[in-house]
């Protein structure tokens, strides 16, 4: 795990010059965010193994999507619809279809598989798709520092997966 | 075996959940965070819904409801509101980088819980 870390923060640091003004907010907002990640991942386990991986998601997904459209809809959120472009409607289709659904159920069967911190470690293949398909859909930047922190974190999750059995929860 | 599959299953699930922030950068300039995050759970649950139906699965027991419903906010509602508004200030490599504290949070998480052991790996 610190080696996976310790590439996450070689590559955000020696990157900084290269970030947008501001970066930082999002930065510091998205670490503060997996902590909520991190609690979901440990506490879901046995909400998981009294029902299915499949009820879980679904119910769980249900709760925080539906208090999330009364939200948007209350905020006026869905009058930008008109704005909306194929690029737009490509996109929530993905968000939907795969981003939400899919990515999601996968998350809660390897969760019924092996331990949550084997499944979260491989939240680091997360930056090596993005950066990816970031560089060749939005044209953003793919620096050699993030290839290097994503080389280390792929390190970690290979030390933290190949362990005795006996180690898992 | 199931370990194996299991660590499998998560890679695949965090390559499309990497894509979703590509997905998100073309969206966050014209919708905020509740409207891009009511498209992903909100559109995600309508399509799930059919198939859990469909398939017959086992839902969570009504003692569980609770806690599976603030789960759901929790994770889907009050993270992805705060994914959301992060990726309009950095760039999608940034921001995904940053989400990669989650093994060590959840590491520690667990052993705070008593989930799992801390080991030296």
């Amino acid at each position: 795990m610190l080696i996976a870390m310790g590439g996450v923060a070689l590559a955000l640091l020696t990157g900084l010059g290269g970030a947008p003004d501001g970066a930082w907010r999002g930065d510091l907002l998205m670490a503060g965010g997996t902590l909520a990640m991190a609690f979901y991942n440990v506490w879901s386990r046995p909400f998981i193994a009294r029902s299915s991986p499949l009820g879980f998601v679904t119910a769980s997904m249900a709760a925080g999507g539906g208090a999330l459209v009364l939200a948007a809809f209350a905020r006026g959120g869905f009058d930008v619809l008109p704005a909306f472009g194929m690029p737009q409607w490509l996109a929530a289709a993905y968000l939907g279809a795969l981003g939400g659904a899919a990515a999601f159920y996968l998350w809660i069967l390897a969760l019924r598989l092996t331990t949550p911190t084997r499944v979260a470690s491989t939240m680091a293949v997360n930056p090596l798709a993005a950066s990816a398909g970031a560089a060749l859909v939005l044209g953003e930047p793919f620096g050699l520092n993030v290839l290097v922190g994503i080389v280390a974190v792929f390190l970690g999750i290979w030390i933290a997966s190949t362990t005795a059995g006996s180690q898992a929860a | 075996m199931n370990e194996r599959a299991g660590v499998s299953i998560a890679i695949l699930s965090s390559s499309l959940g990497g894509l979703a922030a590509v997905a998100t950068r073309f969206i966050v300039e014209v919708a905020d965070p509740v409207t891009i995050a009511a498209f992903r759970f909100g559109g995600g649950a309508l399509l799930l819904l059919p198939i859990a139906f469909l398939a017959g699965c086992r839902w969570p027991p009504r003692r569980d409801w609770p806690g599976t419903a603030l789960l759901g906010l929790m994770f889907f509602a009050l993270f992805f509101i705060v994914y959301n508004l992060a990726l309009a200030y950095t760039t999608v490599a940034r921001a995904t980088l940053a989400l990669s504290t989650l093994p060590l949070l959840t590491m520690l998480v667990a052993a705070m819980l008593r989930a799992e052991p801390l080991t030296a790996r």
